[in-house]
């Protein structure tokens, strides 16, 4: 006779209680809406300088190629940056309809909807942290490129 | 002919209504734009949204444009990098929408216990002859 027993390491979600989620979650949305306030303010701002640094780029690698300096790592890296500001944008965009679809379903009669929203306006929100620190890494490296590259003519 | 002969007899009229026609039509195709395009979104003279408009830096850059001729010099490098370092700098204090705003406990939801644990769910007894 042989005996096999059989373990399944079972793993438990972590996730409130739909009771828990229905008696909090309208002082949550609150929270959400101002948060949703807050964070547009950042959008228009953090826009608004990734455009300027991006002018600057260009405008930079303009004036070294019309003095005959040749930088394909500053256009290179230039061309990085302005596809990670459109990538930015966009999950902004995914990111804004999540949390709109948060804050306006009827959370107490839909508990485990609204936390599934939740749980995908966190997984937007994080792609657009990724977001902001690929472009702090880009718009670093630049400056570290361009530095390099007047240290080695001087 | 009757039609038309009537429609003579009131052209202001006719006139007005051509007019409410276009500006409604002109109206809903802004405003089917203005939807779609989402530009609803980053406009802060919604209802609602007088609080925060302060927060957005609406000030004009005075200063020309950075120039794309010129030599690479002490001078031009220097007004590159003031200009450069004073976007980055406000850059790196701005929110970087961390994680945590959206956490369980910022939100007030209690959590249950997240503990792994091994279960026996079963147990297979096979006789041999």
């Amino acid at each position: 006779m042989m005996i096999a027993s059989v373990f399944l390491v079972v793993q438990v979600i972590a996730r409130p209680e739909d009771s828990a989620i229905s008696a909090n979650c309208l002082a949550a949305q609150s929270i959400l809406k101002r948060l949703e306030k807050a964070d547009i303010s950042t959008r228009i701002n953090r826009g608004s300088d990734y455009d300027k640094l991006l002018n600057l780029m260009f405008a930079m690698n303009a004036r070294l190629a019309s003095n005959r300096i040749a930088a394909p790592e500053l256009s290179e890296i230039t061309a990085q940056f302005s596809e990670a500001i459109d990538k930015f944008r966009s999950h902004y965009d995914g990111y804004n309809d999540d949390l709109d679809r948060v804050t306006d379903i009827k959370c107490n009669e839909k508990p485990g909807e609204f936390y599934d929203f939740l749980e995908k306006t966190r997984i937007s929100r994080k792609k657009l942290h990724e977001d902001v620190g690929k472009l702090k890494e880009l718009f670093s490296e630049y400056k570290n490129k361009l530095n390099a590259l007047v240290e080695d003519r001087s | 002919m009757k039609f038309l002969d009537r429609l003579k007899q009131y052209k202001f009229g006719v006139f007005l209504a051509l007019v409410l026609l276009i500006s409604i039509g002109i109206t809903i195709g802004g405003m089917i734009i203005y939807r779609t395009s989402g530009a609803y979104k980053y406009d802060l003279s919604r209802p609602g949204y007088e609080d925060i408009r302060g927060d957005v830096d609406n000030k004009t850059d005075e200063s020309a444009p950075y120039s794309t001729n010129g030599p690479i010099d002490k001078d031009a490098l220097k007004d590159f990098f003031d200009r450069y370092d004073k976007i980055t700098d406000r850059l790196n204090e701005m929110n970087n929408y961390g994680s945590e705003v959206l956490s369980d406990e910022n939100l007030n939801f209690q959590t249950r216990e997240f503990i792994p644990e091994e279960t026996v769910v079963g147990e297979i007894l096979e006789s041999t002859p």
